[in-house]
């Protein structure tokens, strides 16, 4: 028993903290054995001590590699893993604000089934498993597999693989989705490099950096990865500086951080980009062009590209000198200049420059072979279409929210409202979720097995494993145990092809497969546990991947005009969706932390603005709070105007993110979600969503509310904050 | 013998700090950060700071150790240029704050750490005023956090209530985490073991911490770097923060200029290029 004096000398030795040893050695520590004597902690339990698990972090899609402090048995913090060859022991925002994920008081802590009146009642597993099992059993059985769709992400990680080996074995459709997918990427990769994957850009060792739209230090496809090789990029110590030049029509935090800023006008990258490229051979002259490269055919001047680009010509012609003069240049291509409806011809311009400039190989790098396949537009369609049609029984909606991140002109709605049954496996109550029959209650990362195949990547071959870190705090299980369930009680084809009891069983048996077919024949347990323990299993395979990149590809053609959605009389602005790097597509606006950080370039947290260039607001006599309508052809938000100094006067920039139907109360009702208003326009080459080629206009509404702004002045008024002689 | 008088007199006497057993300082690298603001994040979590709510967030009552500040250049659109700067308590060692509370809640350390100790707070709140970097925040309310994010607080980290002054401590739990272990192995804190939890986040590695009185240290080379600067240096306040200033070179066109541009010129259309006429680029 633990005497009323034990109690006060614990506190006491609590209260002095840690700067005194001696005392806590004396003091903290028998009392402590006291209070724990009845029952025995586990092997990595002690009271007072942390410990440290290495796992991987699913914020979004990069792939980081993490360490989770634990203190008595709850995850405390989180840090990046030094160990992880594509974080590097960093972290971004939303990493960091990963924990409030896992004890976010609207997590959901049970399955729920409709109340078939927009709310929802709690079930058990047993309840939920058995509602939906014997539907999919039958459908099995007759063969109508078919009219089962699974609504998810891509295809990267081993719980992904169990849903799609479950989607074959019932021989159900899939679709692929999310707003800013790599499709175009890719699609360019593939054409310019001839190698089926994402290219790692080695950002580290170019001396001079050229991006078209893609914003890498903010929320491009591996933020973390890429900003710890720009610190080396900017100062990594052997003297040498690089340059970085970013091209986009609105200044995003990479913007931001340019030695150049040039504010294209959308849909005029790739023009850019092909005019670059015919310049620089021009310069290098006709032996140094690859095979069947000269002249490229149809690529304009760079002065007829200026024009097209409304940017001064003095400036390309000074960029393609820089361009000549670089050692080791890098060019990337992303973002919303990969998001407009000649997506992929533009980006295939923006590749060709690093084969001309010699980057293909050094600076472009090839990285794990994995493509993953996204949903072009029509496959969308299509699924709506069946929908419409009853043709559609069950819908399984695994990691993702359609209803918020993708436009309400797909009509996914409506066909989520004809589906027979639709199930979501989620850890929140997403919009989706909301509209479902059935939410089963999933795991947050910290709580179950799973691994991930960086799509980035690190230009070696790398996957990092999940582990949980602590015990689940409600009754959830994670969306491969729900898949491993529904097979299992399903029976049939579908239960032989995902023979395991749980993800910890699955996850290891895809190791041991796989390092299996690598050959590697050391002992499996032993090798699954230093995993454990790093956090992540590197080989060097770079050899093999490097045969992946063809010598040869075929010169670039001229990209085809821009096309936009709306016209340009009626709706004069091109509407420029933009991810921070807190909210990105939506998933942080349910965790207060990142609510309550402001964004970086406007200092604006808790809700959405829209950005308009000065010139353009005085035009429109707007100022900032003005609240605006900002509509498309397929509809319309209001929100308060800022000000913004760093957007084309003729396009209107909004974060993503908000705007959720549900998802919380952090989330719910909070500002205006401008994917809402995208039209379902697609890229020519790869049917993609062509998210940042929406035309809008703007309507003054007359009210006037005030922003939650953290920023002061905004100008350093002589006071040399940023150095001497920072200012004229 | 001293009387308390004499003491308090020699102790806001300018100069009372000179040596420290370790003397922490940051250096944060201007051209390596983004203002990505994961040091914003990461020291929200570390340091239990409260989730203040949109309402006080609007009354200007947000709480943020360390907060990114943005400031723009005088240029217009294209040529407006936007700079980071992370700003937290600087730690000086000449601290105007320290001589202005009344109850030496706010002192100075053997470490040159500028501490607040939460229990003598009264809460005038003069420190906040004399503070020149507004980097202390004063807890108008005792903050609560929604079941069950308490779970996530910092075991190591004291949570504040109502009526008391808080800033940042250069994460002091791990400082002393790491000197307890020092002592323990009769050694010296090494280089790159106590780490706040900014400078640990900090995915450019902007941010470097250590021991000055170390000369071999990450961070005392730094203090070397030609483009070391301390903010509002005038002051003498003697920050133990110092930046190094960002590398960036003036657009093109923009050196000689030291107004906002020919006003004939701004007038004829929005869009101006300074370097429209010359092709030079810096």
């Amino acid at each position: 028993m633990l005497s009323r004096r034990d109690i006060f000398k614990y506190l006491a030795g609590g209260g002095v903290g840690v700067g005194t040893g001696l005392l806590l050695g004396e003091v903290n520590q028998r009392p402590l054995e006291t209070l724990l004597s009845t029952h025995i902690p586990p092997e990595d339990f002690s009271p007072g001590m942390d410990t440290w698990y290495n796992t991987l972090c699913r914020m979004c899609q990069a792939g980081c590699g993490i360490s989770v402090r634990v203190r008595e048995g709850r995850a405390k913090k989180i840090e990046g893993n030094p160990n992880h060859p594509v974080s590097r022991g960093g972290t971004c925002a939303l990493g960091q604000a990963g924990l409030n994920a896992l004890y976010n008081p609207d997590r959901l802590r049970s399955p729920m089934r409709s109340d078939g009146e927009g709310g929802f009642v709690e079930s058990s597993w047993d309840e939920a498993l058995d509602a939906i099992a014997p539907r999919l059993g039958a459908m099995q059985s007759a063969g109508m597999g078919g009219r089962t769709w699974i609504l998810t992400g891509g295809l990267l990680s081993s719980g992904e693989e169990a849903l799609d080996k479950f989607r074959e074995a019932l021989g159900a459709n899939v679709l692929r989705l999310g707003l800013d997918t790599p499709a175009t990427e890719l699609a360019a990769a593939k054409a310019m490099y001839g190698f089926s994957g994402f290219p790692h850009y080695d950002i580290a060792k170019a001396d001079l950096v050229v991006s078209f739209g893609a914003d890498f230090l903010g929320a491009w496809r591996s933020p973390v990865g890429y900003a710890k090789a720009y610190g080396e990029f900017r100062q990594g110590g052997d003297g040498h500086r690089g340059y970085l030049v970013q091209v986009e029509p609105r200044m995003s935090l990479t913007g931001a951080n340019a030695d150049e800023w040039l504010p294209a006008r959308p849909g005029t990258e790739g023009t850019l980009a092909l005019a670059l490229a015919a310049d620089l051979l021009g310069r290098r002259g006709p032996d140094a062009a690859p095979a069947g490269w000269e002249g490229l055919a149809g690529a304009p001047s760079l002065e007829e590209a200026a024009a097209l680009a409304d940017l001064p010509a003095g400036r390309l012609h000074a960029l393609a000198e820089r361009l000549a003069a670089a050692k080791t240049p890098l060019v990337l291509g992303g973002g919303a200049a990969g998001a407009g409806a000649n997506a992929t011809e533009a980006l295939t311009c923006v590749a060709s420059l690093n084969r001309i400039l010699g980057a293909a190989g050094t600076t472009v790098r090839p990285n794990l072979a994995h493509a993953p396949r996204y949903s072009t537009l029509s496959e969308i369609e299509e699924f709506v279409a069946k929908a419409a049609n009853g043709e559609v029984s069950l819908v399984i909606v695994a990691g993702v929210d359609p209803l918020h991140d993708l436009p309400d002109s797909l009509g996914l709605r409506g066909a989520l409202d004809r589906a027979e049954l639709v199930v979501a496996l989620d850890s929140f109550p997403s919009d989706t979720a909301s509209e479902s029959d059935w939410i089963l209650a999933a795991d947050t990362f910290f709580e179950t097995w799973d691994d991930d195949i960086s799509l980035p990547g690190s230009g070696r071959l790398s996957v990092t494993l999940q582990q949980p870190v602590q015990k689940r705090l409600y009754d959830t299980l994670s969306v491969t145990d729900i898949v491993l369930q529904l097979a299992q009680r399903s029976g049939g084809a579908l239960a032989e092809a995902l023979p395991y009891e749980d993800a910890e069983a699955y996850t290891r048996s895809e190791w041991a497969t796989a390092w299996a077919n690598l050959g590697i024949q050391d002992d499996f347990e032993a090798g699954f546990r230093q995993v454990q323990q790093q956090g992540v299993w590197v080989a060097d395979l770079a050899e093999g991947m490097a045969d992946q990149f063809s010598a040869e590809a075929t010169a670039p053609a001229a990209p085809s005009e821009a096309q936009f959605a709306g016209d340009a009389s009626e709706y004069p602005f091109v509407l420029h969706p933009f991810q921070t790097p807190g909210l990105r597509e939506g998933k942080g606006a349910r965790l207060p932390w990142i609510q309550e950080l402001p964004d970086p370039q406007t200092g604006v947290a808790y809700g959405s603005w829209v950005e308009v260039n000065p010139a353009t607001a005085d035009e429109l006599d707007l100022k900032d709070g003005d609240v605006v309508e900002v509509s498309s052809q397929t509809g319309s938000v209001t929100s308060p105007v800022l000000r913004y100094p760093g957007v084309r006067p003729d396009v209107i920039a909004m974060p993503l993110g908000q705007g959720h139907q549900a998802n919380g109360r952090y989330a719910q009702g909070r500002g205006v979600n401008p994917a809402s208003l995208l039209a379902a326009l697609s890229d020519g080459s790869t049917g993609a969503l062509a998210w940042a080629a929406t035309r809008v206009a703007l309507r003054k509404t007359g009210e006037r509310v005030r922003l939650t702004k953290t920023s002061g002045e905004s100008r350093t008024l002589g006071r040399q904050i940023l150095g001497p002689d920072d200012e004229h | 013998m001293s009387t308390i008088r004499d003491k308090l007199r020699e102790y806001r006497t300018a100069g009372y700090y000179t040596e420290f057993e370790y003397h922490w300082t940051m250096a944060v690298d201007l051209d390596r950060c983004t203002g990505c603001e994961a040091c914003v994040v990461a020291c929200q979590a570390e340091n239990n700071l409260p989730i203040v709510g949109e309402k006080r967030m609007r009354q200007g009552r947000e709480m943020k150790w360390i907060r990114i500040e943005r400031y723009w250049d005088d240029s217009e659109y294209p040529n407006a240029r936007l700079n980071f700067i992370p700003m937290l308590c600087q730690h000086c060692d000449e601290a105007p704050c320290e001589i202005a509370c009344p109850v030496f809640a706010t002192y100075h350390n053997q470490d040159g750490l500028n501490a607040q100790v939460y229990n003598r707070c009264i809460g005038t709140r003069t420190c906040a005023v004399y503070c020149p970097y507004e980097v202390r925040f004063f807890n108008w309310f005792t903050y609560t956090w929604d079941e069950p994010l308490e779970q996530q607080l910092n075991p190591d980290v004291t949570v504040r209530e109502k009526g008391v002054m808080e800033k940042c401590t250069f994460c002091v739990q791990r400082i002393n985490r790491a000197k307890d272990l020092a002592r323990d192995e009769d050694r010296r804190v090494a280089d790159g073991e106590a780490q706040p939890a900014c400078a640990q986040a900090c995915p450019t590695d902007a941010i470097v911490f250590g021991d000055r009185n170390d000369t071999d240290s990450a961070v005392s080379r730094k203090l070397e770097d030609p483009r070391a600067y301390e903010v509002l240096k005038e002051l003498n306040t003697h920050p133990s923060v110092v930046y190094l200033k960002n590398a960036r070179a003036p657009l093109a066109g923009e050196e000689d200029d030291g107004h906002h541009g020919d006003e004939s010129e701004s007038h004829a259309s929005p869009v101006m290029w300074p370097d429209e006429s010359s092709e030079a680029v810096a």
